[in-house]
């Protein structure tokens, strides 16, 4: 019988950055939120030429997102640990 | 214990292949997957109020003459259609010689505005919304956004509106 294979274990790095990412980018999307309920209304209130300017925030912070999960791109573990082998 | 019973993996192996070192990291991940996605959804709907408030102001309505100057004393307010047939509207002649414009939509639940000069302001009867008759405004009542202004401007003896403010 073969020693079971270790599964890839975050490095102490990894795990603080994953929250610290998280709690960053709910926070944020909170403001995201905001943005959109604040273009509606510029919309309906009749200003729509600064709608421009809260989508570019918007767009902002989606590309941070996007910045964050190449940043933390999950490297190769290779085949799952099965505790039973 | 046969052999059998030995390889048969438990349930729950098949169900969550996670070691439980591994599992809190896998979760946060795709949470943080998830909050990239929704974060994409706020975006698009963010650009595509742009791209329609765009597309509004872009669209070119057809100046509409109002009513003649000389015909509507300070304090009167004259009603009429505009943009389109169904999209009551009103003009103001304020104390000041000001003439404002705007649409009679109250920006709560959309009921029609009225001019009430004696108390010098633009009232909502369905849900006593009260709105400030230069800048349309919210002042009381449910409302929060100002009310949709229209171009206007003078030609000769004439108001005419022109379209939305750029």
């Amino acid at each position: 019988m073969s020693a079971p294979v270790r599964p890839h274990r975050p490095s102490t790095w990894q795990m603080p950055l994953v929250m610290a990412a998280l709690t960053v980018g709910l926070v944020l999307m909170a403001l995201q939120l905001w943005v959109l309920t604040t273009a509606l209304d510029l919309l309906l209130g009749g200003h729509p030429d600064q709608v421009w300017q809260l989508t570019v925030v918007s767009g902002v912070i989606f590309a941070g997102g996007l910045g964050v999960l190449a940043l933390l791109r999950r490297p190769d573990r290779g085949p799952p640990f099965r505790p039973d082998r | 214990m046969s052999d059998d019973a030995k390889d048969r993996k438990p349930g729950w192996v098949e169900a969550f292949p996670y070691h439980w070192d591994s599992d809190d990291l896998v979760a946060r991940r795709e949470l943080l997957h998830f909050a990239v996605y929704a974060s994409g959804a706020l975006f698009a709907g963010a650009a595509a109020m742009a791209l329609i408030g765009r597309a509004e102001h872009a669209s070119k309505v057809a100046p509409l003459r109002i009513a003649r100057v000389d015909a509507l004393p300070i304090g009167q307010a004259h009603y009429f259609r505009f943009p389109g047939p169904e999209d009551e509207a009103m003009l103001l002649h304020l104390p000041g010689d000001l003439f404002v414009a705007f649409s009679q939509r109250c920006t709560h639940l959309s009921c029609s505005v009225v001019y009430q000069p004696e108390r010098s302001r633009l009232f909502c009867p369905c849900h006593e919304g009260v709105f400030e008759p230069r800048t349309g405004e919210p002042i009381a009542g449910p409302p929060r956004r100002p009310l949709k202004p229209i171009a206007i401007r003078r030609e000769g003896a004439w108001m005419v509106a022109v379209g939305e403010p750029a």
